[in-house]
């Protein structure tokens, strides 16, 4: 107990064992799983994940910038655990395979704002521009700050510009100025609907129906 | 190296002054980083008072403040003061000199040059977006080289030692010190240089964060109390077997976990976590069993001696949190705290409780004997510590309890689904502001530490040293 190596080695097995734990091994396990087709639903021969067209690739960056992941989860729960999927967050639990296209990964530990794994799925485009500018404009009482700084405010001269923002009243721009994106909001705006986990997978089919019936018998008895 | 060990011990007051430079600069440089987080805190808090607050500035934009704050908690104040205290306790506890003055200098300003240039790459949106882990690429390799630097220095400081006989803390020093090199060159190399596929670096970032608490930072605020309790009450420790026993059980098993339940990743590693978590409850029982034995019935030295009352605040703080993580992972528990404030609450009382006033034990002890090489030290102001004391213990608790109130009423309300998202985030607001005023009293706390720091550097370049202050009271 009094001699410096042991220290090192009891050092050096106590790290080495949550290292193969959390780093290596899961890397053996998961670090080289491929897009697959193996989706339940309808059997079909469609490959998931996809990768992202280039703009949500730049809208990552942004994300990343703004550290939008101090807030948003990018995660489904499985039902037993949380409330996600009833939240209308998700059709099914995330797997590994959703994030295989992901990098930097946004998962998240904090759910300051509602999750984002399928926001995709439940917002266009301008509905998440009108939320960066003003979340207010939609969610009267939301609590995420907005982000004046990726939107320019010009002076209309001549045509109004076809990428300004449609602001709900109340929130609209003084007349003759127009409230137009900057690419990084653009960009931020692709990701965010590029943002969606609906492939269903072996080790997530979609939910079961719940029936009244009698619960599934058992098809193979025991051997006697 | 043996016969190194039959030499005579250097006398402690040799042992302060050669440490002297090098670890003020390391706990100096701490203290103010300290301070700079603590206001990016409140900056983040004020957030959730008017979301519209310094909205404009894409700089003080919630998410960069956010990571601005928890990196320069962590590799502004929490690492470097764990390096000073460290390095510290292996002198005193080896009998030896600190090794390499000139290098742990340099390492000390270039990894808060590093720190520096992080903090504000993350406020111009350089940040990874790794939680504990946010520092900009282009700090990384620095970052590493200064606190190799630094940790060398204090592996060959406890190579030469002059005691033979190890004591607990020396081992959990050393882990700290071997620990964070290889969780941060696996984070920078896995995350940064080659990401690694997919959900694969959430994983690794859970395991860098979970790593960097409750290791790195967890073994250093621990061996300081180790050392201080049996120190200043004038008892031996109860049982070393026991310390050392605690010591493989927190780091076989406090290294795993991190992956919250229901992860997407691999079943076993939620399980892993789980139960690596849950293990962690025999040592941290053993540490508390080890301390109290040594501390019964004896709580005269609370009120007279400042590092035992901050280091018994900081055994408290590091139970509960212990306690709260524990409680956190179990199955039905874990549904309802995940990815709330109550893991934030835990993050808030493990670093700002249990670490801080470790360190700050630590420091009360240290800073004197370190600016006076003889056994004649200049005083702290006992009002200002009284009042340091009050605030941050006030600050602290007020923040935590808000965090978990606005924790556990988020996972209970977000079951129910009268409830929208927005009304149930709406209603933890309230616990949010209240939490406001504990920042601001931390960094009250803090500025008036800093003071009685002022204060007794003046009083040292006058020479009003313990002996004088006696001598003028007897005048009196």
């Amino acid at each position: 107990m009094n001699n410096g190596p042991v220290v090192f080695l009891a050092l050096f097995v106590a790290m080495a064992g949550s290292w193969l734990a959390f780093v290596m091994g899961p890397e053996l396990q998961i670090g080289a799983t491929r897009p697959t087709t193996s989706i339940v639903a309808g059997m079909t021969d469609e490959i998931y994940p996809n990768a992202k067209p280039g703009a949500a690739r730049q809208g990552a960056e942004v994300y990343r910038a703004n550290g939008c992941v101090a807030c948003h989860t990018q995660q489904v729960q499985p039902a037993a655990l949380g409330p996600d999927i009833n939240r209308g967050w998700g059709v099914r639990r995330s797997t590994a395979y959703d994030y295989l296209f992901e990098s930097p990964l946004q998962l998240g530990t904090q759910r300051i704002g509602p999750d984002l794994a399928n926001a995709g799925r439940r917002m266009d485009a301008n509905s998440i521009l009108v939320r960066l500018y003003e979340p207010r404009a939609i969610t009267p009482r939301s609590i995420m700050p907005p982000y004046p700084y990726l939107f320019e405010n010009h002076k209309i001269t001549g045509i109004p510009s076809p990428d300004a923002l449609q602001l709900p009243a109340g929130f609209t721009p003084p007349t003759g100025c127009e409230i137009i994106p900057l690419p990084e909001a653009r960009a931020l705006a692709a990701y965010v609907t590029s943002l969606h986990q609906d492939g269903y997978l072996y080790e997530a089919p979609p939910p079961v129906e719940k029936t009244n019936g009698p619960p599934p018998t058992a098809k193979i008895s025991p051997a006697k | 190296m043996n016969m190194n060990r039959r030499c005579q011990p250097i006398p402690r007051t040799e042992i302060d002054a050669s440490c002297s430079v090098p670890l003020l600069s390391l706990l100096g440089g701490g203290l103010l980083w300290l301070l700079i987080g603590c206001i990016f805190a409140l900056i983040a808090s004020l957030k959730f008072h008017a979301p519209h607050f310094l909205a404009n500035d894409a700089h003080w934009t919630y998410g960069r403040i956010h990571a601005a704050h928890l990196t320069a908690l962590l590799y502004g104040f929490a690492l470097p003061s764990a390096l000073g205290v460290g390095l510290w306790l292996l002198c005193r506890l080896g009998r030896m000199r600190l090794a390499g003055l000139a290098v742990i200098f340099i390492g000390a300003v270039l990894w808060n040059l590093s720190v520096a240039v992080g903090v504000a790459g993350i406020l111009c949106g350089d940040g990874d977006g790794y939680e504990s882990f946010e520092m900009p690429r282009y700090v990384t390799a620095t970052l590493f080289v200064s606190y190799l630097l630094i940790a060398t220095c204090g592996v060959l400081t406890f190579h030469r030692r002059r005691e033979d006989t190890l004591y607990p803390s020396q081992w959990f020093v050393l882990g700290s010190l071997f620990w964070f090199p290889w969780i941060f060159s696996t984070a920078s190399a896995l995350l940064l240089c080659h990401p690694a596929r997919g959900v694969m670096q959430a994983s690794i970032a859970w395991w860098f964060a979970n790593n960097l608490s409750y290791i790195v930072l967890g073994f250093t605020g621990l061996a300081s109390i180790f050392y201080f309790v049996p120190k200043l009450l004038g008892r031996p420790l109860h049982s070393t077997r026991l310390a050392i026993f605690a010591f493989w059980g927190l780091a076989l098993f406090g290294s795993l976990g991190g992956v919250p339940d229901g992860a997407p990743l691999p079943a076993w590693m939620v399980s892993l976590s789980m139960v690596g978590t849950v293990l962690t409850a025999i040592p941290v029982l053993a540490v508390i069993l080890n301390l109290y034995q040594t501390a019964r019935n004896d709580t005269r030295a609370l009120d007279t001696d400042t590092t035992l009352r901050f280091t018994y605040v900081a055994l408290i703080f590091w139970l509960i949190a212990n306690v709260q993580r524990i409680v956190g992972v179990l199955p039905d528990v874990s549904g309802l705290t995940n990815y709330t404030w109550y893991p934030v609450a835990q993050w808030e009382l493990f670093h700002c409780g249990f670490f801080a006033f470790a360190i700050f034990g630590a420091i009360y002890f240290i800073v004197p004997r370190l600016l006076n090489g003889s056994d004649d030290l200049p005083v702290w102001s006992p009002r200002l510590i009284q009042w340091h004391f009050g605030t941050m213990l006030a600050g602290v608790l007020i923040s935590y309890l808000a965090l978990l109130v606005a924790g556990i009423g988020q996972g209970y309300f977000l079951g129910n689904p009268d409830y929208t998202f927005t009304q149930i985030m709406t209603g933890t607001l309230i616990p949010l502001r209240a939490g406001t005023t504990g920042d601001l009293l931390f960094i009250i706390g803090v500025i008036i530490f800093l003071l009685n720091f002022a204060l007794l550097l003046r009083q040292c370049r006058h020479g009003r040293t313990e002996k004088a202050v006696a001598q003028r009271k007897e005048r009196a």
